[in-house]
């Protein structure tokens, strides 16, 4: 009985098994054929009905798998947006720098520093806290070469000389700071004068004790005039871009010999300046 | 396994239901980018309750139907479930019917035995398909899947097949001992 059993099983199971590589055999290369057609035709109208009632669950496990999804996907894009994000900064902040070189390049290039002095760009690092902006700090200092008064322009024209140097930094009084003087002309025409900062108006500036103030107009450019006299010598170099002449009423022209002007560099807004140094005033 | 006619009746109900259930849910769903397959564990759970013959048989029409359906080359899943449903049910020969966690791990294990041999037998007979080591990570989740799977569908067919289950029948004839009568 028992022998018997297990010829009967091993009859099925050798059968099962011709069956399926007679199966693979006539089917291999060309599908399921038309076993497959009919198995479909027996299935198809069940799964036609079955297929809409498992609808809601396959919705709710696909919600989950897509939520899933985007969640996935709202990480990546958040963090493709930071990275363009900070692309897009580190662009701007290149095509500003790249603006700032130019115009100093150009500063040099028109003849408005002498060739006795050598520029060394620096790039500002801290501003004077208060609403006059009448200091900012330089990341270049003794080590770079650059000394106590060397004048400092940024690539529009003057900005300050330097009042204070360490090693490694130093800081740059701006022509606005109320103990700044720059000797200055008027082209064309060539009046002479000292530029001051305006009194009560931070950023602005008065070019007082003009000896010509009849041919003064606004919208005239300003340089510096570079005086040397007797061993001593302007701090800064001749014919520096400083600003242009804003007002110039009658009255203060011929009472007090003052004009207003306004400076060519947005001295709120410095980035890169270079230090004049060397040159020939000591 | 004793098999009747009504026994024999109810696996064919099984075998359908899971075949349009595979067809019509598990195929259609994903998570985590990968779809449940349920008929390898489904043949596995018919070898450790039925033994070798009704493993082998259940999982060769679960493969032929399977075949048929997805117009796949018919034979291939045939020989695969057929080979899963008589080792499972050679393994339930040599004891007891298994506990639940053990009928999970095992209907998982046949679901990353089928998958690999599959793709093998994708490879070596050319059919279209591929088979990379990319597809690693999607074995791990689907045999994860019906090992989560598993443990239900072997609650569920051991329920309707019951009446037909050796053990079942043992512990319901049982008499309790009476010691010194």
């Amino acid at each position: 009985m028992y022998r018997k059993q297990v010829r009967r099983r091993r009859a099925v199971l050798i059968g099962l098994v011709l069956l399926g590589f007679v199966l693979l055999t006539l089917t291999l290369g060309s599908g399921a054929g038309a076993l497959g057609g009919g198995l479909g035709t027996v299935f198809g109208p069940l799964e036609k009905v079955v297929a809409p009632a498992f609808k809601p669950a396959r919705d709710l496990i696909n919600w989950f798998d897509e939520t899933m999804d985007a969640r996935g996907d709202r990480e990546r894009l958040t963090a493709q947006l930071e990275e363009a994000r900070a692309l897009a900064v580190a662009g701007q902040v290149a095509v500003q720098e790249n603006e700032q070189l130019r115009k100093l390049v150009r500063l040099r290039q028109r003849g408005s520093i002498p060739g006795t002095y050598t520029p060394v760009t620096a790039s500002v690092i801290t501003r004077s806290p208060t609403i006059w902006y009448s200091t900012v700090g330089i990341d270049k200092g003794s080590t770079d070469g650059v000394n106590l008064d060397d004048p400092v322009v940024s690539g529009d024209g003057l900005v300050g000389r330097i009042s204070s140097v360490s090693r490694g930094t130093s800081v740059v009084t701006l022509i606005t700071d109320s103990s700044s003087a720059v000797t200055a002309k008027v082209l064309p025409g060539g009046a002479q004068g000292v530029i001051r900062p305006k009194l009560g108006a931070p950023g602005e500036l008065v070019i007082e004790f003009l000896d010509e103030t009849n041919d003064i107009r606004p919208g005239q450019a300003v340089v510096t005039s570079g005086w040397r006299s007797e061993g001593l010598s302007s701090l800064y170099p001749p014919n520096l871009p400083v600003g242009d002449v804003k007002r110039a009423p009658i009255d203060e022209r011929e009472a007090i010999q003052t004009v207003e002007m306004s400076p060519f560099p947005d001295l709120r807004n410095l980035d890169l300046l270079q230090v004049l140094t060397g040159g020939n005033r000591r | 396994m004793i098999i009747t006619s009504k026994v024999a009746l109810r696996i064919l109900l099984i075998v359908l239901a899971a075949v349009l259930l595979q067809n019509a849910l598990f195929s259609m769903v994903e998570l985590l980018g990968v779809s449940f397959w349920i008929l390898p564990a489904v043949a596995a759970i018919f070898g450790l309750l039925g033994g070798s013959m009704v493993g082998a048989t259940v999982g060769f029409v679960i493969g032929f139907l399977a075949d048929g359906l997805t117009d796949g080359p018919l034979g291939t899943a045939c020989l695969v479930f057929m080979g899963i449903g008589y080792a499972t049910g050679l393994y339930r020969e040599r004891g007891d019917q298994p506990p639940v966690s053990t009928a999970a791990t095992i209907a998982a294990a046949a679901t990353l035995v089928a998958n690999v041999v599959l793709g093998l037998l994708t490879t070596l007979l050319g059919f279209d398909g591929y088979t990379s080591a990319a597809a690693l990570p999607d074995l791990v989740i689907q045999t994860a899947y019906a090992f989560l799977l598993a443990a239900p569908l072997f609650i569920l067919i051991r329920r309707i097949l019951k009446p037909a289950l050796v053990d079942e029948r043992i512990s319901r004839h049982r008499r309790p001992t009476v010691l010194g009568s």
